[in-house]
């Protein structure tokens, strides 16, 4: 679905064949250039119905839709229209009459209203027909169609991402298209159009060779169908994910026109319908074994590079370069997987010698001089097949282990200005993707900074393990200090050396829960090719494996007995926050300076994400037991508190921030408490209820168990003191605020006063122990 | 889809051999895992406010051993190899780095447990009052082939002489991650081991020295590095294909 919500536009006048005037949301007058005239010319009368005349409807439709191509609608919408309403009061009245009296006889074009050349009697004709209140029926409407489905409240769950060969919904909602209820329409499915495109072309071509019809219903929950999508494609050359245009048309004559639903009128699609993201994609791969780029900045012993690029690069514009290092104890080599894998879907990739073994900061340089000379070799790399084909401007760094803290120091030393390359800046590196990072360097120096940043990570790791008696083995560190966008995926049962090929066996954690390196290294593949194609490409398609819970929504071949969990966080200035506990410390007071209060929950404390002791073993004096996310030097802060009973937290939205319904999410990120007596007591997914209250009183509720899952309950691996559960997981939830008015509810999202968070069995989980942070709107 | 490999190095016999290590054990569910840098193996103590936990708990796989105690002697020196380089590199194991033109290859047996590839602090492995560069894993064979820039210390005498490895205690201290380590924290480690009654001298296996060698450069004794590699740690001939892949 588009972000932004259809504007209306009201015009009062236009003249055929010199120009057209608007008023409303219009501040000036719009000159029709004569490819929009010629535009008008391909249009039925059907699409506006406020003009008397066919040729009337017609200049109104190609005003409508040339504003829609320039964007002064917003380029999603087609608006409509009121003839003779000049002062947009919404009648036509006796001051449009006045207004075209004092007009007549000239040449006024905003009141010629039949293009006559001046203002006379045929105008006065069509204003008189016009006469009263505008009836002006509804134009199409941006709306969400693509949706999955649930089985409460909100029924439509409005979604974009589909796998290919797995279901797909549609649905109408029929509390707010009321004149849909009750009839049968059809459901188009198109091959994705720009805004562009949709103005000049309103005839719907459904790609299954014809619509599928769809009864509407009397209530939402029974006005959404599967979409048939058999014989339907996934994918678009070097993307995972095909965009379609969905239509509903009401009137099912095949245009789109005056009471019909779109979803994908603007640039961007309605629906993705995605490939297995672990499989390969449309490239043949070459790999270069081993090359040795020589240089003497890098140590001798560690000049070897492994290169993988698409067979077909010579037909390719330069691609982004992908940087793969090691970890300790690994090889350049051990990576075929995925620098095989991210080639195949048009990357250049090099995976380098990386001299671990005297530490990070080495590490980082070896890096850092590898990417130089990687950029500075191109002409000789490979017979100069890469010689123009590499982006020096758009780098993504991968690391594992000791090299995965490597690229973030090595990050942290261009931001600095302490290491200068003459190939390559700062800017030019967009991503950073470390797998199970070790934290030895700490805040100052292993620091993402606002580059883009994803974390994988093993809860089965056995050696950079999570563990809260040292600094050095917690990943999550890393992805604290991480203050742009963020990702993290956390994939339980997965060890350390899972990322490789060949590495020591360490898994460690409950016997049976193993997933072994196969299944690691499909999750490992799908995450950092949806990451790269989300922030390299700006690829939508695969934003949402990066977001939803994993059981609404995985990569196809990743096994459904597989648990991953996704945290994701916007970078900040695609938010508001509501609180994120990093300021005003007070319980009772959120970030953003709204008032907090609780009811019937227990031990509420802010505080920073560190477990405060050695062990996991549960105790009342260690709030934040298995919060093993940053050193007592990190800033990140999170809230906890428990409950047995019903209860809630409600979180009072200042008045200058309680308009969401420009927004698109809200979204919080929230963690059981490993081994707390409540969290062993509900052993499980914990649930809860989201709850938005307007300033009238009215609320919309929704359990987050309608996106399937719910917060994961701790792995249950044991050690470091007693009980059973490792270390918190922190999960993003993220609702679609559209869904709060969903189905009839009148929640006013321009008016939001309280944000509630309702626990116990009536909504949710009966009991629980929950860490949580982050609760924010979310526009993008 | 179809990968063209152009010449592919194989991966099997390292794989093959990693995947049967046999270190995989269950443990009781109270269990700490050994894996800790700064509380190897001990039992943490219990806090005030403890609730009890639950009885049951699932049986659980523990895969990473602990770091041994240190500082420890390694077994035995297999081989010896004096070294002189025309053109010089840099020895970036410590934080005082040193340019080397001499020094030793030394080809070491040790206890396993010191050798398992980890990415938190490793025991340090001292030679004398020098960081040796580990070239290979070592893990499955026992086998470290190393490299010891030349060094001189003052003798009993007050004369000072070029150090000699074989004369020399070589032993693991404590974990840190070598590019931290500087003469002081050498001396720290050595009075360790001298608290600790290490033998100044290890085991040197009698057909250990070598007579001298000379290379062009690093790259050249990466050859000789290659080999030993080959001879004494088979299951790493990946490590020593690439030392020979150099140009």
């Amino acid at each position: 679905m588009e972000a932004n919500a259809p504007l209306s536009v009201r015009f009062v006048c236009n003249i055929e064949g010199s120009g057209a005037y608007g008023v409303g949301s219009l501040s000036s007058r719009t000159k029709f250039s004569d490819e929009l005239m010629q535009m008008r010319t391909r249009l039925t009368d059907r699409l506006m119905t406020c003009g008397t005349s066919r040729s009337q409807v017609r200049v109104l439709a190609s005003l409508t839709l040339a504003l829609a191509a320039v964007g002064a609608i917003n380029g999603n919408s087609l608006a409509g229209v009121c003839v003779g309403d000049f002062d947009g009061n919404s009648a036509v009245d006796g001051a449009d009459l006045a207004a075209l009296l004092d007009a007549w006889s000239s040449s006024n074009a905003q009141f010629d209203l039949d293009g006559s050349g001046n203002v006379n009697g045929g105008d006065l004709a069509i204003v008189l027909n016009a006469w009263g209140a505008c009836s002006v029926a509804a134009a199409p409407v941006e709306v969400a169609i693509a949706c999955s489905s649930s089985l409460e409240f909100p029924w439509a769950i409005p979604f974009d991402s589909f796998n290919f060969g797995e279901a797909a919904f549609a649905s109408v909602d029929p509390a707010r298209f009321s004149d849909l209820a009750g009839r049968t329409v059809d459901l188009f499915v198109l091959a994705n159009r720009s805004s562009a495109q949709w103005a000049s072309n309103l005839t719907l071509v459904d790609v299954r060779g014809a619509a599928q019809p769809f009864v509407v219903a009397a209530t939402l929950a029974s006005s959404i169908t599967s979409i048939n999508l058999v014989g339907v494609s996934a994918g678009d050359g070097d993307s995972p994910g095909r965009g379609l245009d969905l239509v509903i048309d009401a009137d099912r004559d095949g245009t789109l026109s005056a009471g019909d639903l779109i979803d994908g009128s603007g640039d961007g699609p309605g629906m993705w319908l995605v490939k297995d993201l672990t499989a390969s994609g449309p490239h043949t791969v070459t790999t270069l074994a081993s090359y040795d780029i020589n240089d003497p900045d890098v140590l001798d012993t560690m000049e070897l590079e492994r290169i993988y690029y698409p067979a077909d690069i010579a037909s390719l514009t330069s691609r982004p370069l992908v940087v793969i290092s090691h970890g300790n104890g690994h090889q350049y080599t051990w990576y075929d997987y995925l620098g095989t894998h991210l080639a195949s879907w048009g990357y250049v990739v090099m995976s380098h010698q990386n001299d671990t073994v005297p530490g990070i900061e080495t590490s980082s340089t070896t890096t850092l001089e590898h990417t130089e000379s990687f950029l500075a070799q191109l002409g000789t790399i490979a017979g100069g097949a890469l010689l123009g084909k590499v982006d020096s401007t758009r780098i993504i760094w991968i690391g594992h282990s000791r090299g995965g803290e490597g690229i973030a120091r090595a990050y942290d030393r261009l931001f600095d200005g302490t290491f200068t390359s003459p190939n390559y800046t700062k800017d030019s590196v967009l991503t950073l993707v470390s797998i199970a990072p070790t934290d030895f360097l700490g805040t100052a120096s292993a620091n993402p900074h606002a580059v883009p940043f994803m974390l994988l990570y093993g809860s089965a790791d056995g050696d950079v393990c999570g563990c809260p008696d040292s600094e050095v083995p917690d990943s999550f560190n890393i992805f604290e200090r991480a203050e742009g966008l963020r990702q993290s995926t956390y994939v339980h049962g997965a060890d350390h050396n899972d990322f490789n090929c060949c590495g020591f066996n360490d898994f460690s954690g409950p016997t049976g829960t193993a997933i072994a390196n196969t299944e690691a290294q499909r999750i490992a593949k799908a995450a950092s090719l949806s990451m790269i194609r989300r922030v390299v490409e700006n690829d939508r398609s695969t934003e949402e494996y990066l977001w939803r819970q994993y059981e609404s929504l995985k990569p196809i071949s990743v096994l459904a007995t597989t648990t991953v969990i996704n945290e994701w966080k916007p970078a900040s200035a695609n938010l508001a926050v509501i609180d994120n506990v990093q300021t005003n410390t007070a319980t009772n007071l959120s970030s953003a300076g709204g008032a907090v209060s609780y009811s019937a929950v227990n031990a509420i404390v802010e505080s920073i994400h560190n477990d405060n002791n050695i062990t996991f073993t549960w105790a009342t004096t260690d709030p934040m037991n298995g919060a093993t996310r940053g050193r007592t030097t990190d800033a990140t802060r999170a809230l906890v508190f428990d409950w047995t009973a019903a209860a809630f937290g409600a979180w009072s939205v200042p008045a200058a921030m309680k308009d969401f319904s420009s927004s698109r999410f809200l979204s919080l990120r929230a963690a059981q408490g490993t081994r707390h007596p409540n969290t062993i007591a509900a052993l499980g997914d914990l649930t809860f209820t989201v709850v938005l209250l307007d300033e009238l009183g009215v609320e919309s509720a929704i359990r987050i168990s309608t996106f399937k899952g719910g917060i994961e309950e701790p792995y249950q691996r044991t050690g470091y003191g007693t009980g059973t559960g490792w270390q918190n997981a922190m999960e993003t939830v993220r609702i679609p605020l559209a869904s709060f008015t969903a189905d009839g509810r009148a929640v006013d999202l321009s008016r939001i006063a309280t944000v509630l968070l309702r626990f116990g069995a009536a909504d949710g989980s009966s009991q629980g122990r929950l860490v949580v942070d982050d609760l924010q709107v979310e526009h993008d | 889809m179809k990968n063209t490999v152009i010449s592919a190095v194989s991966t099997s016999v390292l794989t093959s051999v990693l995947t049967s290590v046999a270190l995989v054990s269950v443990a009781a569910a109270s269990a700490v895992p050994p894996n800790s840098t700064t509380n190897p193996a001990t039992t943490p103590s219990t806090p005030s406010g403890e609730v009890a936990p639950p009885s049951k708990a699932p049986p659980q796989v523990q895969g990473m051993p602990s770091v041994p105690a240190t500082p420890a002697m390694v077994t035995e020196v297999l081989e010896a190899i004096p070294f002189e380089l025309a053109n010089s590199y840099v020895h970036n194991m410590r934080k005082d780095v040193v340019t080397v033109t001499r020094g030793h290859v030394l080809v070491i047996r040790a206890p396993k447990a010191f050798l398992i590839p980890r990415q938190l602090a490793d025991s340090v492995l001292l030679v004398g009052a020098q960081t040796a560069e580990r070239c290979n894993v070592g893990y499955e064979s026992g086998v470290l082939v190393v490299v010891v820039p030349q060094t001189s210390e003052v003798g009993s005498d007050g004369v000072t002489r070029v150090a000699d490895p074989l004369r020399s205690r070589i032993y693991f201290a404590s974990p840190e991650l070598p590019e931290r380590v500087d003469a002081a924290w050498i001396a720290a480690e050595a009075a360790k081991a001298d608290a600790a009654k290490l033998p100044a001298t290890c085991a040197v296996n009698a057909r250990a020295l070598n007579g001298a060698r000379t290379f062009d450069d690093r790259d050249a004794l990466g050859l000789l590095i290659a080999d030993l590699i080959a001879r004494y740690a088979p299951d790493e001939l990946e490590r020593a294909e690439a030392l020979r892949a150099v140009d």
